[in-house]
C-alpha cells in the first residue's frame, strides 16, 4: 500500500499525523509527506515547508519507540533536487519514507504525484471553518476528493467520528476498501455501518444486494467489529447521506465500476466533503 | 427453559437471526426450533394429486431443507437445536402460526434487514404472522453482541403486559438494564430529561422489575426525533416493548432502533 499525505504548515496539517502514522503502521505502507510550493521561488525547497515537513516526520516517528515502525527517518537538511522544481530526501527502512517538495499550483500537484506514485490512498487535513478549507487554495480538499484516481481521505480538524458509514459499491468490494474501513474504524473505535444499495436504475437486485453485504458481515463480524447493516433505496440516498454526515464519517465507494459513481456527480462528491461534520472516505 | 421458534430462509436476514440466537442461547436457557416455509406460487403447484403431488411436495421439501443445512453449515452456529428444521410448504404465515399454535412456544424469533423506509417496517408489523403471534416476538434486525437491554416504556405500553413477560423471558440472565421512556420531540440534539418527566411511569416499572428480582441500571427519559432515540439504541443489544398496535412515535422509533426488538403481548 502507498500512501501520499498532503500537507502545509497549518495546524489542521499537524493535527492528522496521530491518525496516519497509526494507519501507516498498521498497514505497512510505503509513505511520502508531500508539500506545495509555488511556482515562482522555485529556486530552492521553501524554508517554512521543510520546517513543517520536518516537524510532521518527527511526530510520525515519536508516535513509536524506536524499532516498531517499518520506516527509516529522512534527513530534513538533506532535500536534493530530483527534477526542476521537485525535491525530496528519504528515510531507509523496510518501507519507504519520503519527504517531498514540488513547485506550482498544489491541487495538480498533488494529483500528480499520486498519479506518478501510483498511491492507494491520499490523506489530507483540512480546517473546519466554513465546512472544510485549505490555506493556499480554499476548496482544495473537496477537488483532491473530487478528480483522484485513488482513494481519499480528507481529516477534518478536531473532529473525530463515533460512527461510520460506508456505502460500498454491491456490485464489486475490494478487499482493500474492506481493510482500510476496517483500519479507520480501529483507529478511532468507531462504530460501523454499512449501507446496501437498492432500487432500479441499473441497480443490482435486492437479493445480490443481500449477498454482498452478508459477505461484507461476515469479513467484520471475524474482526470482532460491530457492523450495523441497512438497505437504501436509491432515491432516498442522498438525504440518507446527508443525515450521515451529519452523524459521523462517511465513506463512499467510487470505483469506476461502482454504481455509486453513477448515482453521485463529481460536484456531490466535493459537497459532501465539504457539509460532513466529520472525515470523509471516497474509496476507488 | 425457553421454547423458542426461528424462521429461517438462506439470506442475510436469517444469517443475522442465526448468529443473534447463537448469542442468546449464551445469556438464556433456550430450546431453539427452526423452521422453514416453502412459499409456493398458485403456478408452481402440482396439477397432479395423490403420488404425483407427494413426490413434488417431497421435492419442495428437499430443496427447502438443503437450503437451511446450507445455512446452518455457513453459519456455524454455536447452540443446541431442539431437532431436525421443520420445513412446511404453502403460505408462510399460516405455516408459522400453524406451527406457533400446535407446539406452544414461549418466543418467536425473525430476522429483517432495516431499510431506509419506514413504512417496511410497519408492513411487517401489519403481517398476519405479526398480528396473529400470540407469544412475545423478537425481531433481529443486527447482530449486537452485548447483555445491554432496554425497556421502552410509555406511549401505550402496558408495564402489566411487558414486565411479565420481560422477566418469563430473561429473568436468570446477567443483563444491563436501562428503563426509557421516549418522548417524541423535534430537537437538534436527543436530549435527557428528568425522570419526573415521565411522571410515575418510569418509578412504577421500577418497582415492577425490583419485585421479580430485576435491578435496572437506569432510567431515563429521552426526548427527541425517533431517529435520535434509534441511534440511541443502535449500542443496545436488546430493544423490549410491547407490541405497537398504531402508528405513532413509539412504532417509528421501533422502526429506527437498528438494535434487535423484543415485541411483548
Amino acid at each position: 500500500m502507498k500512501i501520499l499525505i498532503a500537507l502545509d504548515a497549518n495546524s489542521y496539517s499537524a493535527e492528522i499525523i496521530s491518525d496516519v502514522t497509526k494507519l501507516a503502521a498498521n498497514t505497512w505502507a510505503d509513505v511520502t509527506m508531500l508539500a506545495v510550493q509555488s511556482r515562482g521561488e522555485a529556486e530552492c525547497p521553501d524554508a517554512t515547508l521543510v520546517k513543517a515537513l520536518s516537524s510532521n516526520q518527527k511526530n510520525f516517528f515519536a508516535q513509536y519507540q524506536g524499532g516498531e515502525l517499518p520506516h527509516g527517518e529522512a534527513n530534513p537538511q538533506g532535500f536534493m533536487q530530483t527534477t526542476p522544481g521537485v525535491w525530496q530526501t528519504s528515510g531507509s527502512g523496510r518501507k519507504e519514507f519520503t519527504l517531498k517538495i514540488r513547485s506550482g499550483e498544489p491541487i495538480k500537484e498533488i494529483l500528480a504525484e499520486a498519479g506518478e506514485r501510483q498511491c492507494d490512498l491520499i490523506i489530507l487535513g483540512c480546517s473546519k471553518d466554513n465546512g472544510c478549507q485549505w490555506d493556499a487554495e480554499i476548496d482544495l480538499p473537496q477537488k483532491i476528493a473530487r478528480d483522484a484516481d485513488c482513494s481519499v481521505l480528507v481529516i477534518k480538524e478536531g473532529r473525530i467520528p463515533k460512527n461510520i458509514t460506508c456505502c460500498l459499491d454491491q456490485a464489486m468490494v475490494s478487499q482493500e476498501s474492506l481493510e482500510m474501513v476496517s483500519q479507520i474504524v480501529n483507529l478511532h473505535q468507531a462504530d460501523l455501518k454499512i449501507v446496501g444499495l437498492t432500487g432500479p436504475k441499473g441497480l443490482p437486485g435486492k437479493g445480490e444486494v443481500e449477498k454482498k453485504m452478508q459477505e461484507i458481515l461476515h469479513y467484520y463480524t471475524a474482526r470482532k467489529v460491530t457492523t450495523l447493516i441497512k438497505l437504501v433505496d436509491n432515491e432516498d440516498l442522498e438525504k440518507f447521506v446527508e443525515r450521515a454526515t451529519r452523524e459521523g464519517m462517511i465513506a463512499l465507494w467510487m470505483g469506476k465500476k461502482s454504481l455509486l459513481a453513477k448515482i453521485f456527480s463529481k460536484d456531490l462528491i466535493g459537497k459532501l466533503v465539504a457539509t460532513s461534520n466529520s472525515s470523509a472516505l471516497i474509496l476507488r | 427453559m425457553i421454547k423458542a421458534l426461528v424462521d429461517l430462509d438462506e439470506n442475510l436476514a436469517s444469517s443475522i437471526a442465526l448468529r443473534y440466537v447463537s448469542h442468546l442461547s449464551t445469556l438464556l436457557d433456550l430450546q431453539v426450533q427452526i423452521i422453514h416455509v416453502e412459499e409456493i406460487d398458485r403456478g408452481e403447484h402440482a396439477s397432479g394429486s395423490g403420488w404425483v403431488r407427494r413426490t413434488w411436495e417431497k421435492g419442495v421439501e428437499d430443496a427447502g431443507a438443503a437450503a437451511i443445512h446450507r445455512l446452518l453449515k455457513t453459519e456455524k452456529v454455536d447452540c443446541s437445536l431442539a431437532a431436525v428444521p421443520r420445513i412446511a410448504i404453502g403460505s408462510h404465515d399460516d405455516a408459522v402460526l400453524e406451527e406457533l399454535r400446535s407446539y406452544v412456544y414461549d418466543l418467536f424469533i425473525k430476522g429483517i434487514v432495516s431499510t431506509s423506509k419506514v413504512g417496511d417496517f410497519y408492513q411487517l408489523i401489519e403481517t398476519k404472522l405479526f398480528t396473529s403471534c400470540s407469544c412475545p416476538m423478537l425481531i433481529v434486525k443486527n447482530l449486537i453482541i452485548n447483555n445491554k437491554v432496554v425497556l421502552l416504556c410509555g406511549d401505550g405500553v402496558d408495564l402489566q403486559s411487558l414486565i411479565p413477560q420481560f422477566v418469563r423471558i430473561c429473568s436468570g440472565a446477567d443483563l444491563d438494564l436501562e428503563l426509557i421512556y421516549y418522548k417524541f420531540q423535534e430537537n437538534n440534539e436527543l436530549l435527557f430529561l428528568d425522570k419526573s418527566e415521565a411522571g410515575s411511569v418510569l418509578l412504577e416499572a421500577e418497582e415492577m422489575l425490583r419485585a421479580a428480582g430485576l435491578v435496572p441500571t437506569s432510567s431515563k427519559v429521552l426526548s427527541g426525533s425517533p431517529e435520535q432515540g434509534g441511534e440511541y439504541l443502535s449500542s443496545c443489544g436488546l430493544a423490549v416493548s410491547t407490541f405497537p398496535t398504531r402508528k405513532g412515535p413509539r412504532m417509528e422509533l421501533l422502526a429506527n432502533a437498528p438494535s434487535p426488538l423484543l415485541l411483548c403481548r
